[in-house]
């Protein structure tokens, strides 16, 4: 058994390391050009949102480097306990005396000054972690369909339940798809996956309808032009931003749109900013940066000497590259608004610090690698 | 991976990152239709949503009479504009505003916080409420220059003018005619704004500063528009009559020396006229000309070689025509007479004698060609649908062309008539009437000049110079004696028209009118008075138009340094003798107290009513002291 065997370091797989440093980098350029107007409007300093992202950029690099270090094995003895404390976590911010509310939804708990966390954030990869160690402990037995599918989903269902309660819907969505990857991933069958399907979409559908806020944004992806100074007014800005872009941009610092046209400019909407001063060509750059961190992401768990090192590494790039994706499908105005942020660009504490703690992890397990 | 799925689930890694590169790739394919692709319209969009305009006014160009003096300009006033975006306390803003401009707080607070790019707070004030606005530094609160219109003469030819509305833009008479020439082109100010309206710092700012209009330069003459108005105004007051004109033309040229009407409206307080008021009737509406249109019925008659001026006609007092009897105006008629008198005696049945000989294509030829029934193509707004009314050849008839002979059954606008006898005036080649001799920029150099039109040869020049004749002789010696200038010769005619009424037929209200030219030997001024509807002892157009005539054109002449060259007969003569004044055409009172200034009688010896038709011994003879000057009267001839 190979997994008895303790593999040589073989050093971290650096063009991990290179793509998540580049990306976190155009974020920081980025949220300061885009947030400056806002920033300087509302708080008298345009490097208001900077600075605080430039903190947080640098609390990440230090978990990054952190977890690079941890042996990812640690994670799997603690699996119940991340877990258990994610979800109590989850269960926390529910509660009003606890739980700051912004933008209609319950999602942060302030620890005192701009320090706050996102449970959902930690519950991402709390998730991830429970359900490699699951299923690299039942092993073949994935392909029935109680352990393979049922129970895995049940223990997702808790914190996912919780999160739609704050509500946040999209980090759910998010969720539920990454664990439904990395089921299939562990070898649960396809026909057993394929019946989470009508559920799952069944699930959504009434989400939609009975919110009537989702309902109206959902409308709105359909045709923006609808109701264009309200709900048709984030996806029709972002559209103007981006189409202005053309294929060079109108340069760093040069976006007309981010001069209160454009809400959200630094945070889920930072790429149609980017867009318009980098261009199509500043785009597809992002895009190829997270394609490449796809591609070493899933060749280290490709590589990874364990089951578990494997899904976890598989699931934590899985988990990055989706909420990128996601995010890109909402300012192009192809799937509906989601609100979620784009990994290692959009300003944000949590989400940032816990991005590169993944990375660290994925970096962990590609020093694992063997051939 | 140790275990039997190990294969399986490689596979599934692999397939797993296909699928996420698959949406990457359509995302890619996806900005690039957005950005690439659609890169022009998105970007438009987004410019339009940005971009802020705010116009300047250009400033409208000056109307200057022949002389180059002006009658109106444009002065530009400063209007005070808000940006509700760029103000940062409404409240005090509002309170210092509405102190300096005297408006109440409420409504201007209300306009500073209105959801619009800019608002206007006060159109045209007065300089130094600006500066003390401009003293006030209030961000937000910005400046634009209105033009506004003034008249340096006063209301003068306001008719012909016309008005200008709140945008620079014509909207009547010749503003609205030469509205392209007087505008200008409108300034622009644009930048790009914010969504809450601020400017964008390094944003695009564009500014095309207003060109200003270019001047127009008419053919009328103030000082004889001042004259014109004056006497149409005594005339109109006079007669007691709903109104009147006096249009005066070069009949060499076109031009317009003078169109005055009364009431006439001011031009400042126009908002306060209906449109009715501000009408230019005597270019637009139509009217049946009675007996001045038997100038064209006379030049026709003679052109046409259908009867030569020499022939006779005998008037019994009425003709028959149909079976119809056109009477004379005077009871038994006017017996033996040749051409020129039943010109001077303004005889109908001899008229409608005269049109019946020439036959209904012959008159109508020489009707058309005078330009009945047709624009006159003057440059005013209107003129196109102001053709008059000319009855239809087919179904005219007999009786209908007879009466034509004698202007009635004929509608044609008073500039129509004044044309037809400037064509007279000018050897018979009709001249197209104008009122703008040229467009110039602000240092009165010529953009554009709008030389004189000759339209057609209507009558030959023997013809004109014939007729010519003939009115001479009605102004010396028939209806038309009123209108006599001493030191000129003055050839016209007299008119009294019936007006149709509500019903359709003839009431008793009457036009007035008198339209000829002088000097007679060289035309230098055509002119036609029009008085509607007058309300005294007598509607005759030979007491009521023609002194209006003879006061306006005499007064022209001598402004227009024309030099006398008829000798002017002398008051005085030998002790004890005196010369006869002219009576005819005078009401009864009137013409005795003139012959009493003169020192001589008068004795009614014929006749019942209250003009002076005719005076014996005749006007000018010299005679004893004393003389009584027997007279005959008669009731409005024609």
């Amino acid at each position: 058994m190979r997994r008895l065997v303790q593999t040589r370091d073989k050093g971290p797989d650096l063009l991990i390391f290179a793509s998540a440093l580049a990306l976190l980098t155009i974020g920081l350029v980025m949220v300061f050009s885009a947030s400056s107007p806002m920033a300087f409007h509302e708080f008298g300093d345009s490097t208001y949102f900077v600075k605080r992202q430039l903190f947080w950029a640098l609390l990440g690099t230090v978990a990054m480097i952190a977890t690079m270090n941890i042996d990812y094995h640690l994670y799997r003895r603690f699996a119940v306990a991340v877990y258990a404390v994610a979800v109590g976590l989850l269960g926390l911010v529910l509660i009003p005396a606890v739980g700051t509310v912004a933008g209609g939804a319950r999602r942060w708990i302030v620890l005192g000054g701009f320090v706050r966390i996102q449970p959902s954030e930690v519950a991402k990869v709390a998730i991830i972690i429970v359900l490699a160690a699951y299923m690299s402990s039942i092993g073949p037995r994935m392909q029935r369909f109680l352990t393979g599918v049922v129970i895995p989903i049940a223990l997702v269902a808790v914190p996912l339940a919780l999160i739609v309660a704050e509500p946040d819907l999209g980090t759910a969505v998010a969720i539920l798809a990454v664990c439904v990857i990395m089921l299939f991933l562990g070898g649960a069958r396809l026909t057993h996956l394929l019946l989470l399907v009508p559920p799952a979409v069944a699930g959504l559908v009434l989400l939609i309808v009975t919110e009537e806020y989702r309902f109206r944004r959902y409308m709105a992806f359909i045709d923006p032009w609808q109701d264009p100074l309200d709900t048709g007014w984030h996806v029709i800005q972002s559209l103007l931003a981006l189409g202005s872009g053309g294929l060079f941009g109108l340069g760093l610092g040069m976006s007309r749109q981010k001069y209160h046209y454009l809400p959200e400019t630094h945070t889920d909407f930072i790429y149609s900013i980017l867009g318009e001063e980098l261009g199509f060509v500043g785009c597809a750059a992002v895009i190829a940066l997270f394609f490449v961190f796809a591609w070493r992401g899933m060749r280290a768990a490709l590589r990874a000497p364990d089951r578990f090192g494997g899904l976890l590494c598989a699931g934590l790039t899985c988990m990055i590259v989706f909420q990128a994706l996601m995010n890109i499908g909402v300012v192009t105005s192809s799937i509906p608004i989601t609100g979620i942020s784009l990994p290692f660009i959009s300003a944000g504490g949590s989400s940032l610090t816990v991005a590169m703690a993944s990375v660290g992890v994925i970096l962990n397990v590609s020093r694992r690698a063997i051939e | 991976m140790p275990d039997h799925t190990a294969v399986v689930v490689r596979k599934r890694i692999v397939f797993v990152l296909f699928a996420l590169s698959l949406v990457m790739f359509a995302l890619v394919c996806r900005l690039f239709y957005l950005q690439v692709i659609r890169n022009e319209w998105l970007r438009q969009m987004a410019l339009d949503q940005r971009y802020a305009t705010l116009y300047e006014d250009s400033r409208r160009g000056p109307i200057y009479d022949v002389r180059f003096r002006k009658l109106a300009v444009s002065m530009s006033a400063e209007s005070i504009v808000a940006i509700p975006a760029q103000i940062s306390d409404a409240r005090d803003t509002a309170a210092k505003l509405s102190e300096v401009l005297d408006m109440d707080y409420q409504s201007v607070y209300a306009k500073l916080t209105q959801p619009l790019a800019s608002v206007y707070i006060k159109r045209r004030v007065d300089q130094e409420t600006a500066q003390a606005v401009k003293e006030l530094r209030l961000p937000g609160i910005v400046f634009t220059e209105k033009g506004e219109r003034f008249y340096p003469s006063g209301s003068i030819a306001s008719h012909v003018l016309g008005i200008v509305g709140t945008d620079n833009q014509g909207l009547e008479g010749l503003e609205l005619e030469y509205d392209e020439y007087l505008s200008g082109k409108r300034g622009r100010r644009r930048s790009e704004v914010d969504a809450r309206g601020r400017d964008i710092p390094l944003g695009e700012k564009e500014y095309i500063p207003p060109e200003d209009g270019y001047g127009i330069v008419l053919t009328i003459d103030e000082r004889i528009q001042m004259i014109a108005e004056r006497e149409i105004e005594r005339a109109v007051v006079e007669a007691n009559a709903a109104r009147g004109t006096i249009i005066m033309m070069n009949p060499k040229t076109g031009g317009i020396l003078a169109l005055a009407t009364y009431p006439s409206f001011d031009l400042t307080d126009w908002r306060n006229t209906t449109a009715e008021q501000r009408r230019m009737w005597p270019l637009l509406d139509a009217y049946e000309p009675g007996s001045t249109f038997k100038i064209v019925t006379a030049a026709a008659v003679l052109d046409s070689g259908t009867r030569s001026v020499y022939s006779t006609f005998d008037d019994i007092g009425y003709v028959l025509v149909d079976g119809h009897r056109l009477r004379c105006w005077r009871a038994g008629g006017h017996g033996h007479q040749t051409f020129v008198e039943t010109m001077e005696n303004s005889c109908n049945p001899a008229f409608a004698t005269y049109a019946r000989e020439m036959g209904v294509d012959v008159f109508y030829r020489y009707i058309r060609a005078f330009g009945f029934g047709l624009p006159t193509g003057i440059d005013f707004p209107g003129d196109s649908t102001a053709k008059g009314m000319l009855q239809s050849e087919k179904t005219v008839g007999a009786v209908g062309i007879a009466t034509i002979g004698f202007g009635q059954g004929i509608a044609v606008t008073p500039l129509q008539l004044l044309q037809a006898i400037a064509t007279v005036a000018n050897g018979g080649t009709m001249m197209k009437p104008r009122l703008v001799e040229a467009v110039v920029d602000e240092r009165l150099q010529i953009v554009e000049k709008f030389p004189p039109v000759s339209v057609r040869q209507v009558i030959s020049p023997s013809t004109a110079q014939i007729l010519n004749e003939v009115l001479v002789s009605v102004v010396e010696n028939g209806s038309g004696t009123r209108a006599q200038i001493p030191g000129y010769l003055v050839a016209g005619k007299t008119g009294t028209a019936q007006k149709v009424d509500h019903r359709g037929g003839y009431g008793d209200k009457r036009v007035a009118s008198f339209g000829g030219y002088a000097p007679a030997d060289d035309p230098v001024v055509a002119a036609l008075v029009i008085i509607d509807e007058p309300n005294t002892y007598t509607t005759y157009g030979g007491v009521l138009a023609a002194p209006a005539f003879q006061a306006a054109v005499s007064d022209a002449l001598r402004l227009l340094g024309v030099p006398p060259n008829r000798p002017v007969a002398e008051t005085v003569a030998k002790p004890n003798q005196v010369y006869v004044p002219d009576v005819r055409n005078y009401p009864v009172v009137e013409a005795a107290e003139k012959a009493k200034e003169a020192g001589l009688g008068l004795r009614i010896v014929g006749g019942q009513g209250n003009i002076v038709l005719s005076q014996n011994p005749v006007p000018g003879a010299a005679v004893q002291l004393n003389t009584v000057v027997n007279v005959v009267v008669g009731d409005d001839p024609e």
